[in-house]
């Protein structure tokens, strides 16, 4: 501090210049000892990464994203979530229902943007790891937990055997998602990936039939338990055997293998039940979904119970089947729904019930009741190298589960203590964001296939994607809740000029900040907290 | 030697501004002044005169204009009249304040309301206390001459100069002006070496703050630099005399030898009276007269010099200070006063909003001088009574 100038008493008037100009600066004088309140400027996020199950950090990769560095972008997403070409399809968008731009206007279309950057990453992630660590991990499911597990454990070189009971790797994703929602090639690519990246799946290998547990105790090193939910759960109604398992009708349908009935009547409305009733009639059969949930109650995504109404499948609401009859080829279902009790015909009726978890296979130690017995934070169960846990309802959250539990995994294999990782602490909240700063402007969604398109071409992809264009701006409309994006406000409202501008960033000198508050006010994202000098 | 033109006073400030080698303009149309700029803006299109032209939507931004820029180390220059230089007041003290040797040419126009375009002085007066030197002309052959010397002075002394033409009279009447070569003007006024200039790359507040313990003595430096100024204008007009051929001091004095009665005026008044004078000479009246050419900073010692030993002096002013007097009576009234032998000293208000002051309201006013006995308060000359 040598360099600051010393402040200038004139002793005279001769001493002073002709003209009014500084001849020294007032840098001695350290203002920042007058503060109260000081700024602190603290990377946050926004409620999108937060609710988001895998903590995407949404508002980073929008800011990239609106720069157009459309590649640092997808790191971002990859750095949380392995495979954002299935999330962007597939995962009911918490994010945007907590996205703080809905109180503005619409929220971002986040999931069309990851879909949108996570396909750019398609066949680029089958890269060896850059070492071996000679650990055997076996891997119970290839659905997206089992998988993102694989992913994330064969990257730290560890050796990855995964089991899947069913001739195709991908889990419910293989078996149960039609491809108007997912294409298969999507699934396809990321296998290769997976098998380029060295992992080893072992196709119509059942857990527990084709290869004892035990077995996989004896020859790996850590294994997670990562299997499905495809056991069927009976109709527990008089007549409840007449009804056919949905799971089976799906898988039995996107194989090609498309039932003769025309009328069917599905019980039920998860996905499941969903994509069995506008897969049918797609194929131009009768569908009636019959479910006690209210319209709110429904599970299911808003956009597959619209898009279910638009192509015309029946949908009887709060309603109840008491009982199931058989009438030679004919099933008669006695229905009680708000309009009193009735009954219905069908040629097919559907259990469209979720399936269960099927652990039969594992010891009994690792059960409670038909549960696995997990540590929800770690993934870890009561045996040693043993871990588990997925979510069948929520691909985000099954992700998660992988993520977990790979991290665990290697921590075990590297003999450290089990640490899961931290929450984004810090979220700005919509009432933080300085919305004068931003404009109003309709979300861009991507564009849907028209019933009619739906009708003509079932099988294809029913969203489209986002042109490059329209993505940039889409992420423009982004707050960047809590994520400084260098827009400089605090540096061009700060009256004492103590705002740094490093690295094209923003620093408080707190050597000449009077703690007035102006950039706190003037940060359009939350970013700058104002805090007692002394806490 | 240079070349004659048949010039408009306003297009003598032009020529001035052209020879002076200015390299910012900033200016606002207003009538009568607007040919001066309008020339200039065709100097600066053509490429003749090497400056940026800025258009500014005011007559205050015109004048802030020409600060930054003075600030910056260019010469800068600006043209107005009457309600513009009023627009421009408070960055007439900026300027002056700041130390930036601007020169602004003011066509003398009477201000509003009632609208007149026609001249006066209260315009300029107005802005008498704002820090700015200020030259009154007589010709067209002086305006450009005193563009020249303006900043030969203001840039020595770091103070702005307001020089003053009278609408119409002036501004727009033809006259044969002599060009100087470009040559000789350069070597009489080297470009602008600012010793304080706006400078990127080394940070420096101009014109901020000053509390209660600098302030005055800011002041006391301006004041200080308007006393200098008094000897540089005698010294650069003496020089230019040596160069161009033609003098100037702060005052001029005619037929002052031996006379007992003294007419004071300004502007083009004074080319009238120097023919009514002549004549009265010839009629063997001792009559003399002081032309006032430099008001501010005000020549003390000249104007002593020239009217303590006289009988009477009349001071013809085209101005009034309502409630008071004519502003150059005043204060040459103000400037005997210390002397111990003084002339009686009478005030004649004329010629206000472009009223004519022909040559015979001058010989009126002489001989109602040499008559009067005692000294007035205003004696109107040329109002309808």
């Amino acid at each position: 501090m040598s360099d600051i100038p010393k402040p200038v008493v004139f002793k005279s008037v001769d001493e002073m210049p002709e003209v009014p100009v500084s001849v020294a600066n007032t840098l001695y004088n350290r203002t920042g000892s007058w503060r109260n309140l000081k700024p602190v400027i603290r990377e946050k996020t926004g409620p999108c990464a937060t609710s988001c199950p895998l903590w995407i950090d949404i508002p980073v990769f929008m800011d990239l994203l609106g720069m157009g560095k459309v590649e640092e972008a997808l790191q971002v997403i990859l750095k949380r979530n392995p495979f954002p070409s299935l999330t962007g399809r597939l995962c009911p968008r918490t994010c945007e229902i907590a996205c703080n731009r809905n109180k503005f206007d619409e929220a971002i279309s986040i999931r069309a943007l990851e879909r949108f950057l996570g396909d750019l990453s398609l066949g680029k992630k089958g890269k060896p790891p850059k070492k071996e660590t000679a650990r055997r991990v076996a891997i119970i499911g290839s659905g997206p937990a089992g998988l993102t597990a694989a992913f994330l454990l064969r990257q730290k070189g560890h050796m990855v055997d995964v089991f899947e009971r069913y001739k195709k790797p991908g889990g419910h994703l293989a078996k149960y998602v039609p491809p108007y929602k997912l294409p298969p090639y999507i699934m396809e690519s990321e296998i290769t990936d997976l098998e380029k990246m060295g992992v080893k799946f072992n196709l119509k290998k059942e857990v527990g039939k084709d290869i004892p547990f035990e077995k996989l105790m004896e020859t790996y090193d850590a294994i997670y338990i990562a299997s499905g939910y495809s056991k069927e759960v009976p109709l527990d109604i008089p007549g409840g055997h007449l009804a056919e398992s949905g799971l089976k009708i799906l898988e039995r349908t996107l194989e090609g293998n498309v039932p003769g009935e025309n009328r069917f009547a599905i019980i039920g409305s998860g996905l499941a039940a969903f994509h069995l009733a506008r897969t049918l009639k797609r194929l131009g059969k009768d569908v009636l979904l019959v479910a006690e949930a209210t319209e709110k109650g429904i599970k299911v995504p808003s956009e597959d119970v619209e898009r279910a109404r638009e192509e015309g499948v029946e949908i009887l609401l709060e309603t109840k089947v008491k009982g199931i009859k058989e009438k030679t080829d004919r099933r008669i279902l006695e229905i009680e729904g708000p309009e009193g009790t009735r009954t219905l015909e069908a040629e097919m009726v559907v259990n469209g019930n979720q399936g269960q978890a099927s652990l039969d296979f594992l010891p009994s130690e690792l059960l409670e009741g038909n549960r696995l017995k997990v540590d929800i934070k770690t993934a870890a169960t009561p045996m040693k190298g043993v871990f588990g846990g997925s979510d069948p309802a929520n691909i985000a959250r099954a992700i998660a589960w992988g993520r977990k539990a790979a991290i665990s995994i290697d921590q075990f294999l590297n003999g450290q203590e089990l640490s899961p990782e931290a929450r984004p602490p810090l979220v700005v909240g919509y009432k933080e964001i300085q919305t004068e700063y931003f404009l109003h402007e309709k979300r861009r969604d991507p564009k849907v296939l028209s019933v009619k398109e739906r009708f003509e071409k079932p099988w294809d992809e029913e969203v489209l994607q986002l042109s490059e264009t329209e993505a940039i701006k889409e992420a423009l409309r982004c707050f960047s809740c809590g994520h400084c994006n260098s827009c400089g406000n605090c540096w061009v409202y700060c009256p004492d000029q103590s705002i740094l501008w490093v690295d094209n960033a923003p620093q408080v000198n707190y050597d000449y900040c009077k703690g007035c508050g102006i950039c706190t006010m003037e940060c359009p994202r939350g970013i700058i907290d104002l805090v007692p000098e002394r806490e | 030697m240079g070349k004659k033109m048949v010039l408009t006073g306003n297009h003598s400030v032009s020529y001035g501004a052209l020879l002076s080698r200015v390299e910012v303009i900033s200016a606002y149309p207003i009538t009568p002044q607007t040919q001066i700029v309008e020339l200039l803006s065709e100097f600066v299109a053509d490429k003749i005169l090497n400056a940026i032209f800025v258009n500014v939507e005011s007559e205050h931004s015109a004048m802030s204009a020409c600060i930054g820029a003075s600030a910056a180390g260019a010469r800068a220059f600006t043209a107005t009249s009457a309600q513009g230089l009023a627009l421009m007041h408070e960055m007439l003290h900026w300027a002056a304040g700041a130390r930036l040797p601007i020169v602004m040419a003011n066509v003398n126009r009477a201000m509003a309301p009632p609208w007149s375009v026609w001249t006066d002085q209260n315009d300029s007066l107005a802005q008498r206390d704002t820090g700015w030197m200020q030259i009154y002309c007589e010709s067209n052959q002086e305006v450009l001459d005193t563009v020249i010397q303006a900043y030969k002075v203001s840039e020595q002394v770091l103070l702005p100069t307001m020089l003053v033409l009278d609408a119409f009279v002036l501004s727009h009447t033809a006259e044969p002006v002599e060009i100087y070569d470009q040559e000789l003007v350069d070597e009489y006024l080297p470009p602008y070496e600012a010793k304080y200039r706006l400078e990127p790359g080394k940070p420096q507040a101009f014109g901020s703050l000053a509390d209660a313990r600098t302030y005055f003595e800011f002041r006391y430096k301006m004041q200080k630099a308007m006393e200098k100024a008094l000897g540089l204008i005698e010294k650069e007009g003496e020089l230019f005399g040596e160069m161009f051929g033609r003098k100037y001091g702060l005052v001029e004095e005619f037929m002052m030898d031996d006379a007992d009665y003294v007419l004071v005026t300004s502007a083009t008044i004074t080319s009238t009276a120097k023919v009514v004078v002549k004549e009265l000479r010839k009629e063997g009246e001792k009559v003399g007269l002081l032309k006032m050419r430099v008001l501010r900073p005000f020549p003390f010692e000249a104007v002593r010099r020239a009217l303590g030993d006289r009988k009477k002096v009349a001071v013809i002013d085209r101005n009034i200070s309502f409630g008071h007097h004519g502003v150059f009576y005043q204060e040459i009234k103000s400037a005997l006063y210390p002397l111990e032998k003084r002339p009686q000293i009478f005030g004649y208000i004329t010629g206000l909003g472009g009223r004519d002051v022909t040559p015979k309201d001058i010989r009126d006013m002489y001989f109602d001088m040499k008559k009067r006995e005692k000294v007035e308060e205003i004696i109107w000359k040329g109002v309808k009574l």
